[in-house]
């Protein structure tokens, strides 16, 4: 399994309902990233705001994205390739 | 009409936490044997459990036993994040919740009336955690803190127990005497010279008799082997009361329901290489002194004693404790305790892989000042009191002060602070 750190900024489309934010698409070095799942969601405090990070299933390659409230930006962490 | 209980423990215990969280974020290890850990397992999946893996094995021997297992180095400040979640969820269920990274107890006293008799209380609980965080947890009742933590071992993995009141002799009767808090190696090699090999064995000893092999340590045995302990004297207070990462975020007043004073408050933690740098060792040793002590300021109390645990690369172990003069609040004159002892206890041409420091004879913070007045020493009260204020609104790593500044450069830093390789990780 092959874990790769990124750490670049990506632009995501989310649906907001039902009081969570769920990522549909994200867009990352040109190319366009349609989530087929959400695997899990978790929150952290992150420079005082907050960080809503997602763990985001796209085909078989699982993407470790994250929202922060202080920077108004979405993030791409990690990309887990098995 | 629901039927009145008596006192109501529950706990919640995360089954194989740090895998299951990351078989939870990455579906390609569901089902799979994986491992969290790095030089020996702090954590592995019930599937790496089967080919006889547990947590503290060597990573060598763990491949192989079971080659094909996947390895992971933790991450661990996202672990603290979902169990901070599976509190939120089990809050909802109790009063006074203690929590240990991946263990909690509360009180569930008269909740019955609420959720139900304590089984389905448990199962809802269980269920409301698997639905909103995701993670399988074992769940056990009980009258005190003790049996409910056997009951939730006994449940595990993923089930749910009750022990009844008036049941726990016949639950404990058969388990080996090493299970009973309080028994280490040397006190059950000293019983099962007696013959003493189960919990019910021990049963017919007298209380004297306990005592005087044992001291005070003794006639608590004999009381926990009854299962009938309060809970002040579980012998769970080291761990259960031992506040989690989270609680340096804890507001300065203590919580509604909060159980009371903790009897000691520790930080420890697994160098990421070997260490034997006198300067790297001290800052770290620092760092987990700011943390314990901040807890400690937290719940407004002064400590008098610390004890400093080390353990060499060979795997060795050592620790030595200092009482001060007086208690007290104050980094400076507690890591001066820590700093000495190192000096004591450090003496092996061996790296350190783990260090740990452990504070304890708390007294109120608010206490009566005593006739002749003990020097003020370094404590400045505005000082800490603003440094702990910072601490709150902008997270730990915020300031860095003192020897800790060596870390800087050396380790990762979040809101948290200081990224460790095993943040509190007690066993």
């Amino acid at each position: 399994m092959n874990i790769e750190q990124i750490g670049e900024p990506i632009r995501v489309l989310a649906v907001f309902s039902g009081g969570c934010i769920k990522p549909l698409r994200f867009n990352w070095a040109g190319r366009t990233y349609t989530v087929s799942r959400v695997n899990a969601r978790w929150t952290d405090r992150g420079g005082g705001g907050y960080c809503l990070h997602y763990s985001v299933q796209v085909g078989e390659e699982t993407y470790y994205i994250h929202f922060s409230s202080a920077e108004v930006q979405w993030r791409l962490d990690q990309v887990i390739v098995s | 009409m629901s039927k009145h209980l008596d006192k109501l423990i529950l706990h919640v215990d995360v089954d194989a936490f740090f895998a299951s969280v990351e078989q939870l974020l990455i579906p390609a290890l569901r089902n799979r044997p994986v491992i969290v850990g790095s030089g020996c397992i702090a954590s592995c999946s019930y599937e790496a459990r089967a080919f006889g893996l547990h947590a503290g094995m060597s990573l060598r021997e763990a491949r192989r036993f079971c080659p094909s297992a996947v390895v992971l180095d933790g991450q661990y400040p996202i672990y603290r994040c979902f169990a901070e979640h599976v509190w939120q969820v089990c809050r909802r269920y109790t009063r006074g919740l203690e929590t240990y990274l991946d263990e909690a107890c509360g009180d569930a006293t008269g909740m019955e009336g609420i959720h139900g008799d304590p089984l389905t209380l448990g199962r809802k609980l269980q269920r409301e955690v698997r639905e909103q965080v995701g993670l399988p947890v074992s769940v056990g009742l009980a009258s005190n803190r003790m049996m409910a933590k056997f009951a939730s071992g006994w449940a595990k993995p993923g089930g749910v127990a009750w022990i009844r009141p008036g049941q726990e002799e016949g639950f404990l009767a058969p388990l080996p005497i090493e299970k009973l808090p309080g028994v280490g190696g040397k006190t059950a090699q000293r019983l099962r010279d007696l013959n003493v090999k189960t919990i019910g064995d021990l049963r017919p000893l007298p209380r004297d008799l306990l005592g005087c092999m044992f001291g005070r340590r003794g006639e608590l045995l004999y009381e926990r082997c009854r299962g009938g302990v309060e809970d002040g004297e579980s012998g769970l207070a080291l761990r259960a009361q031992r506040p989690s990462h989270s609680d340096d975020r804890a507001p300065r007043k203590p919580a509604a329901g909060d159980a009371g004073a903790p009897k000691t408050i520790s930080r420890e933690t697994t160098f990421h290489q070997p260490q034997c740098d006198p300067a790297k060792i001290r800052a770290m040793l620092a760092y987990l002194t700011e943390r314990a002590m901040r807890t400690l300021r937290q719940k407004a109390l002064l400590a008098r004693t610390v004890r400093l645990s080390i353990r060499y690369d060979d795997r060795k172990e050592d620790s030595a404790e200092r009482s001060l003069d007086h208690p007290t609040a104050a980094d400076d004159e507690i890591f001066a305790a820590v700093s000495n002892l190192l000096d004591q206890l450090y003496r092996r041409r061996v790296a350190l892989r783990h260090v740990g420091i452990l504070l304890s004879r708390f007294s109120p913070a608010a206490a009566q000042a005593a006739l002749f007045e003990p020097p003020q020493g370094t404590f400045r009260p505005g000082l800490y009191e603003a440094i702990d204020t910072i601490r709150d609104r902008w997270g730990h790593a915020a300031v860095v002060k003192g020897q800790s500044i060596d870390l800087l450069g050396e380790l990762k830093q979040n809101d948290y602070g200081f990224v460790l390789r095993t943040p509190s990780l007690t066993r």
